[in-house]
This record gives structure tokens, C-alpha cells and sequence, in this order.
């Protein structure tokens, strides 16, 4: 029997009893879309955690502190942060790039105005890899010596050190010019007093060029500016030549002050990060608090979904209800199909189809309600349940993806022919006096 | 003449609790091809158990049963699905048409289970319909035409697939005396015009008439076996 015909026949069927299809189908509707709105509050909580952790920076990356690990061998020499070090974290695998850094606290200087700030020196090798883009004019590059890169909150806080007030009412500073000077010395531009006979000599001021401001990242890079290592080296060695009370926070310019390891996928953190503090640092990263609102949104999830499911589960009842049903009522006339010369197969077949039908409809039609709920819920539900939903944000508190629509469907579909199974292979069975001579 | 059924031996008995009841026992017979054969016996002789096992709908407990050279009574249910689509065609008492179905629709199944399309199954089941003279009838529904009409589309139904063999069991039970002989001389012509085999199982002298052979069946066993011609000759 072709399959064209098989569906017209179950098709036919299914229509000859209109008002039980319905209802059953109706069954399969509430069981698809209460399993659908369950899953789409887990997943709009799961969009809203990745939103806010985005916000709080690159999940990848690795901070490397010195310290921590206590269970060091005794023969293990004391990590320290640097070069020996750096070079071995930049060859674990998984390790995409490591941006070593050391900072040097320093005046800039443009067109008589200053801008006291951290200065951190980077190899300008891995600024595209840990995300740096300008606004502005340019990265730092290779060959640069005595070029800056500014944060983007940096250019709203230069002030004339001469005026009065310390305020930074003035409009923003173009940095990105050739004119600009960068020093060690805080008091650099400021009036001299009288009193200050400092036998200190006072710092080099150097002769700088602004290259380029960066993107706003909502991290500490707004509030920084970058310079090569060399720049920041030479700056650190001029500061401490100067200054007794110096604090500026690398002690050598062997060692660094912060490194950030960048994995190359967000599974790859972990790894990354037990080789790093096996070699004797402390390391911190988004990933256990990745690990844990995932935990948590799973069994969220899971829940939703169990309670979603009990009701699915009582719809593929109604469905091998309502299968069962119609075997009796139709046992003659599965009978004569059979004489007639229908093979078993095709028997089996057509009832399969005609609970797998009854499983599609109601997921399509469950599907579409799902949608209708789930904007109803979006729009006046969110007030409420705010209080609950820890990752809510502005996804809304129900987010119905394409996969979750599409599997449904199928999900629904496949419970209509399991249901559908049983009874299928029973009228298959059925033994043909018996199901000619049976009454209608 | 080739045989179209062979029986031989054939025994069945029913288990009823404790009670074994013979349905049938030593039953020998031959059909062969073209032949139209009745079956005449009163209820409980064992005739409709003969039909049923020709059909392949009931196994016999002891004995053969070969339908054009292969043995039924070892097939599965499904090579017998297969077979019966292939070999047979069925004529009940209560028609059993598919309520749902027109009655081309109805007509046409058989043909259809066969994988046949519809343009093609289409057009012999409307030739079919305008032999049996239902020819006005063919969109109409089981339950807007009379039990006679019912009945012609279930033996165009039967006819369709030009079986060689065709059981009918019963065919005439619930219709009135002038609906039945009509029906009859239906079944017969057609069988005749395309040389089918013909068995009708009935209890109704009247009909037997029309057979080329009246096989007597009673308390299960074979009573007598006379040819139309030997009956004239007397």
C-alpha cells in the first residue's frame, strides 16, 4: 500500500470521529505546552545568567596571583611571577594567549592639562586576543616605544593642576596627538611653593604620543591606559631612582605585577587553571561561578520540565486511550482490511499513523500556544516574578528557542506513536475470524 | 482442468472446555479452475468452517489444503495477508463495506492495499461498479444505498482485482428473495465472464441452483457431491 493512500485512509479515520480526535488532541496540547512554557522559564533564566556574566567580563580569562598553594613540594623553588613562569603558562595547552603586565602610577600630560593614572605595560602582541578595540584611533603595535592607549573614562580626567578647583568640569582632552608628555612625578605642572626645597631630583618627563582610546569594556581597562613594556620599564626605573616613598607596585621590572591567562574555550578554563596553580599560584576565574548558576539553572530546568512532563505524560495516555478505543469499536473492520488483503504492516501502520498524527497536531497546535503564553507572560508577568527569577534581566522570564519549539514537536509527535505502539501492534495481531465475527 | 483447491484429509476439531466437537472430518474435495461450487448446509454442518479454512482464516488440525499448488495451511499470517491480496477475493453476508468510504473508495481497496494508484484502480473499479449497475452510485456512501446495492459493491469489491479464486460466505443472507437471485446471477455471470472460481457457502437451496456443482455438507463430513449436468440428467 503506498504511503499517500495509508495516510488518507488513517487521516479518514480520524476525522470520522471528530470530537474524540479533538480531545484528545486538546489532551496533547496542555501537555506540550505546559512542558514548552516550563522549559522556556529554565532557559529564560539561563539566557539572563550568560547576559549578566558577560557583563562582568570574559569568562576565558585567568588571573594568576602570586601565593596560594601551600602544598608545594620542598624542593619547589617559590612561584614568582615571572618570565620563567609566563613562558611555561603560554605553552599549557588550551592556552590561547598570556598578557603579562607591570604598572607604573604616572602623570600625562596634554596641552597643560594632567591625568594622574595607573600606566600598565603590555606586550602589544595580545591585545586583540584578551578583546581590546579602539573607539578611537589605534591598538598599541609591535614596534611602538612611546606610544599610550587610553581607557575609555581616561580622557574625561585631565584637569589644569593650575586652576583652583580639582574638578573635571572641564570638556575631554583629544589624547590620541603627538603631544604629550608622561612623568613619574605627581606634582609635575603644578605652581611650586616656596617651601618645597625637595633635595629629591625631579623625574624625567618624557615625550609620548596618544595612539588610540579603547572600546568601554565595564572593566578596569576604562580606567587605565596601556604602553608597551619598554615605556613602562623605563618609567618604573626613573621612578625609583627618584622617589623615596615610592609605591609604585612592581618591586623589580623582573617580575610582573598581574598576568591574565586566556583559555581557548570556556571548557579549557579548568584545565588551564588546576596546571597553573599545580605550578604554585593562586588563580581566579568566572568559571566556579559559571559552573554553579549552570548547576542551579539545570535543576531549575529540570524541574520545570518534570512538571511539564507529568502532563505530556497524561496526554500519550489519552492518546493510547483513545488508540485502544478505536480498536475495539473498529475490530470488524480491521478484520475485513485484512482479508481484503491489507498485510500486517500496513495495519500497524495505519494506526501508527493515525496516533502519531493525533501526537503532531497537538504538539504544533501546543507549540503555538506556548508562544501565546509565553508573550502574555513576558509582558505582565515580569513584575512578579522578578522577585524569583535570579537571572531575569531584559530576555523576559520566558524565552522559547527554536531547537525548544522544533524538538517539542518532534518530542510530541514521537509520544503519539509510542502510545500509539501497543495498541498498533494489537490490531496487527488480531486474529481475523476473530475480529470479523466480533459485534459491532 | 487444473485444481484450483485441494483438500485432503482435512480434519478440524474445536476445543469447547472440556468438550472436543468435530467440525469437520475426512473431508476430501477438488475445485478446480472456473468451476462455480456451493456449499449447502444447514447451521452448524461445518460448511462456513470448510470456507474459513480455504480462506486460510482458520488452521486445520489434521490434513492439507493446497490453493493453486501452495500449501495455506503452513503459511504465516503474513505471507497469508500477501496471498489472499494476490489470490483471493471475499463476499460477506453483511457486506462490510467501510462506513467512511464511498463506495468507489470501497471497490477500490483491495487495489489499493496492492499499491496500485489511484488513476489506475480508479478506473477498473468504475467499470466494476457499471457491471454490478451501480454505476449512479459510485460517490455515494454505505449507509445512502439498500442492502442490495450494498452487497454489489461488495461483490465489485471482490471482483475487482480479478481474484481466481472469490469466497462468498453467505452472500445473500439478509436480502429479500428478488434482491438475492439478482445478486446471485451478479456473481455468477461475472465469475463465468473472466473464468474465476466461485465458491458460495449457503444454506439456501434456491441458490445452490445456480452453482455447476452443489457440494452437501453435514454433521461435518461430505454427504454428497453432484454436478449440474447429473442433476439435469435426473
Amino acid at each position: 500500500m503506498n504511503r499517500f493512500d495509508l495516510l488518507k485512509l488513517s487521516l479518514g479515520n480520524l476525522w470520522r470521529r471528530k470530537v474524540r480526535t479533538f480531545l484528545t488532541v486538546l489532551g496533547v496540547v496542555i501537555g506540550t505546552s505546559s512542558i514548552v512554557v516550563m522549559i522556556s522559564l529554565g532557559l529564560a533564566m539561563d539566557a539572563g545568567f550568560q547576559e549578566q556574566l558577560q557583563q562582568m567580563g570574559d569568562l576565558n580569562i585567568i588571573e594568576v596571583y602570586e601565593g596560594g598553594n601551600q602544598n608545594l613540594s620542598e624542593n619547589q623553588e617559590k612561584a614568582e611571577l615571572n618570565e620563567k613562569y609566563v613562558a611555561q603558562m603560554k605553552k599549557i595547552p588550551g592556552v590561547e594567549a598570556v598578557m603579562a603586565s607591570r604598572q607604573v602610577y604616572v602623570r600625562l600630560v596634554v596641552d597643560k592639562k594632567v591625568c594622574d593614572t595607573q600606566l600598565v605595560g603590555i606586550d602589544p602582541s595580545v591585545q586583540e586576543a584578551f578583546g581590546f578595540t579602539t573607539e578611537e584611533g589605534r591598538l598599541l603595535q609591535t614596534q611602538d616605544t612611546d606610544a599610550i592607549l587610553f581607557g575609555s573614562y581616561l580622557t574625561q580626567w585631565f584637569y589644569n593642576p593650575r586652576s583652583s578647583s580639582y574638578y573635571y568640569e572641564e570638556s575631554p582632552v583629544n589624547v590620541v596627538t603627538d603631544q604629550m608628555e608622561v612623568t613619574t612625578n605627581t606634582s609635575y605642572g603644578e605652581r611650586r611653593h616656596g617651601n618645597d626645597q625637595s633635595s629629591e631630583r625631579e623625574a624625567k618627563v618624557y615625550h609620548v604620543r596618544g595612539v588610540g582610546v579603547l572600546s568601554v569594556s565595564n572593566g578596569e581597562s576604562d580606567y587605565q591606559a596601556y604602553a608597551p613594556l619598554s615605556l613602562v620599564d623605563k618609567l618604573l626605573n626613573e621612578s625609583r631612582n627618584t622617589r623615596s616613598d615610592y609605591y609604585g607596585s612592581a618591586s623589580s621590572t623582573q617580575t610582573y605585577n598581574q598576568v591574565k591567562v586566556k583559555a581557548a574555550s570556556i571548557d579549557e578554563v579548568e584545565d588551564v587553571q588546576t596546571i597553573i596553580q599545580e605550578m604554585g599560584f593562586n588563580t581566579y576565574s568566572m568559571i566556579e561561578m559559571v559552573k554553579q548558576m549552570q548547576q542551579t539553572s539545570r535543576r531549575m530546568q529540570a524541574i520545570l520540565g518534570g512538571i511539564g512532563a507529568i502532563s505530556l505524560l497524561v496526554a500519550g495516555i489519552g492518546i493510547t486511550n483513545t488508540m485502544v478505543m478505536s480498536i475495539y469499536e473498529r475490530t470488524r473492520e480491521i478484520g475485513v482490511i485484512k482479508v481484503l488483503g491489507a498485510s500486517l504492516k500496513d495495519i500497524r501502520d495505519m494506526f501508527l499513523l493515525e496516533s502519531g498524527a493525533i501526537g503532531l497536531a497537538g504538539g504544533i497546535a501546543g507549540v503555538l500556544l506556548s508562544y501565546g503564553v509565553s508573550r502574555l507572560l513576558n509582558h505582565f508577568g515580569s513584575g512578579f516574578m522578578s522577585g524569583y527569577v535570579i537571572g531575569q534581566s531584559n530576555v523576559g522570564i520566558s524565552l522559547i528557542t527554536w531547537q525548544l519549539a522544533l524538538g517539542a514537536i518532534v518530542f510530541s509527535m514521537f509520544i503519539g506513536l509510542l502510545a500509539g505502539y501497543s495498541p498498533a501492534r494489537r490490531a496487527m495481531n488480531m486474529p481475523v475470524l476473530k475480529a470479523l465475527r466480533s459485534a459491532e | 482442468m487444473t485444481a484450483m483447491i485441494e483438500i485432503k484429509n482435512l480434519r478440524r476439531v474445536y476445543r469447547i472446555g472440556q468438550e472436543k466437537v468435530i467440525a469437520l472430518d475426512h473431508v476430501d474435495l477438488n475445485i478446480d479452475q472456473g468451476e462455480i461450487c456451493c456449499i449447502l448446509g444447514t447451521s452448524g454442518s461445518g460448511k462456513s468452517t470448510l470456507l474459513n479454512m480455504i480462506a486460510g482464516l482458520e488452521k486445520p488440525t489434521r490434513g492439507e489444503i493446497k490453493i493453486g499448488g501452495r500449501h495455506i495451511e503452513k503459511m504465516t499470517e503474513a505471507q497469508l495477508a500477501l496471498f489472499r491480496q494476490k489470490y483471493m477475493g471475499f463476499i460477506f453476508q453483511a457486506y462490510y463495506l467501510l462506513p467512511n468510504l464511498t463506495a468507489l473508495e470501497n471497490v477500490c481497496l483491495p487495489l489499493t492495499f496492492r499499491g496500485i494508484s489511484r488513476k489506475k484502480r480508479e478506473e477498473a473499479g468504475k467499470k466494476i461498479l457499471a457491471d454490478v449497475g451501480l454505476k449512479k452510485y459510485i460517490y455515494h456512501k454505505p449507509t445512502e444505498m439498500s442492502g442490495g446495492q450494498q452487497q454489489r459493491v461488495g461483490i465489485a469489491r471482490a471482483f475487482v482485482s480479478k481474484p481466481r479464486l472469490i469466497l462468498a460466505d453467505e452472500p445473500t443472507g439478509n436480502l429479500d428473495t428478488a434482491t438475492t437471485f439478482e445478486v446471485i446471477q451478479q456473481m455468477t455471470d461475472l465469475a463465468h465472464q473472466y473464468h474465476q472460481t466461485l465458491v458460495i457457502v449457503t444454506h439456501d437451496i434456491e441458490i445452490a441452483d445456480f452453482a455447476d456443482r452443489i457440494i452437501h455438507i453435514r454433521d461435518g463430513k461430505i454427504e454428497k457431491d453432484e454436478r449440474k449436468k447429473e442433476r439435469e440428467e435426473i
